[in-house]
């Protein structure tokens, strides 16, 4: 399978999927926004990286381009990984922030569903795994503006599973549990508060979230479009 | 082209191209009865049919009135 993986160079979610995806024989693209050393790679044949901001429509769709007619390289699945978070009360937030995570994670999410979609529905075969998170059914305080984006994206998510199906192409979700990283302002008080809140007590489920991912991308839910997974281990978010 | 635009409405709206008896520049919104909707899938199709990716500046709805018309901006993101 050739699969497109956002964000899939910088952040620790994104890393850890494509180090599976290319230890299970894919193809992976992933891209990435800011200069990153090429020793940071995993090394793959089977790796190729693309240079791009997702919130910027000309990059999308020269991205697309690029892989499903200059390189030949036809995409099957598209993961949508990259988002970045700004803290703050709602109240102090400041807009450029705010514009920020809207533009990243909501608009961003959209046109590359919108372009992979064009291309995909030619094919009739394709699938789309949009990464959402606990926050977009909660309430966490702090980080009220990566909430809202994460909760629009599963209405667009769901949305796009119905307006793509009859072209067989499938969207679905994947709201990772908690997984320290640069996004969640990680601590190490954050990490036993999220810890305790673990029904099973235990830190973070990325080897779940991954293996989960994997699974995903083996075509083993080839009947399912428009659902929503909680990979958490936590009740009360 | 004209063939393949009119397979592609008898598509969207769930009918063989053959129980489609109208012109090239009848209005497919207010003779044929296209819905928006379909007039949407109906970009989708072309876009899929023709290789092409619409640019947002062309999706106005009288482009896609007429048999007629949506040959011209087919053509025109071909240019």
């Amino acid at each position: 399978m050739n699969i497109l993986v956002t964000g899939g160079i910088s952040s620790r979610i994104g890393k850890n999927i494509v180090g599976r995806l290319l230890e299970e024989g894919h193809t992976v693209i992933a891209t990435y926004r800011n200069d990153i050393s090429n020793d940071k790679l995993p090394q793959s044949e089977r790796l190729h990286t693309f240079k791009l901001d997702i919130s910027e429509e000309a990059d999308v769709k020269d991205c697309f381009n690029h892989f499903f007619n200059e390189k030949a390289l036809p995409i099957d699945t598209l993961i949508n990984n990259a988002g970045t978070n700004v803290g703050g009360m709602l109240t102090q937030l400041k807009t450029k922030d705010w514009k920020e995570m809207i533009d990243t994670n909501l608009t961003g999410t959209f046109l590359m569903c919108k372009y992979f979609s064009k291309y995909a529905a030619r094919r009739k075969k394709g699938q789309i795994i949009n990464i959402g998170s606990s926050a977009a059914n909660g309430n966490l305080p702090y980080q009220g503006g990566y909430n809202a984006s994460k909760a629009g994206l599963i209405s667009l998510s769901k949305t796009l599973a119905v307006e793509l199906a009859p072209y067989n192409l499938r969207v679905n979700i994947v709201n990772p549990g908690f997984i320290p990283s640069q996004l969640n302002q990680f601590s190490e008080a954050k990490e036993i508060e999220e810890t305790e809140k673990s029904l099973l007590g235990i830190k973070h489920n990325l080897s779940n979230l991954v293996d989960f991912i994997s699974f995903i991308c083996a075509d083993s839910l080839s009947g399912v479009t428009g659902q929503e997974f909680n990979i958490d281990s936590r009740l009360n978010k | 082209m004209k063939e393949r635009i009119k397979q592609g409405i008898a598509v969207v709206k769930k009918v063989e191209v053959k129980e489609l008896d109208f012109g090239n520049d009848t209005d497919l919104i207010e003779e044929v009865g296209l819905t928006s909707i379909q007039i949407m899938n109906l970009i989708f199709y072309l876009e899929s049919e023709f290789n092409i990716i619409f640019d947002d500046d062309d999706l106005d709805l009288e482009n896609f009135q007429t048999i007629n018309n949506i040959e011209k901006v087919v053509n025109k993101q071909h240019v």
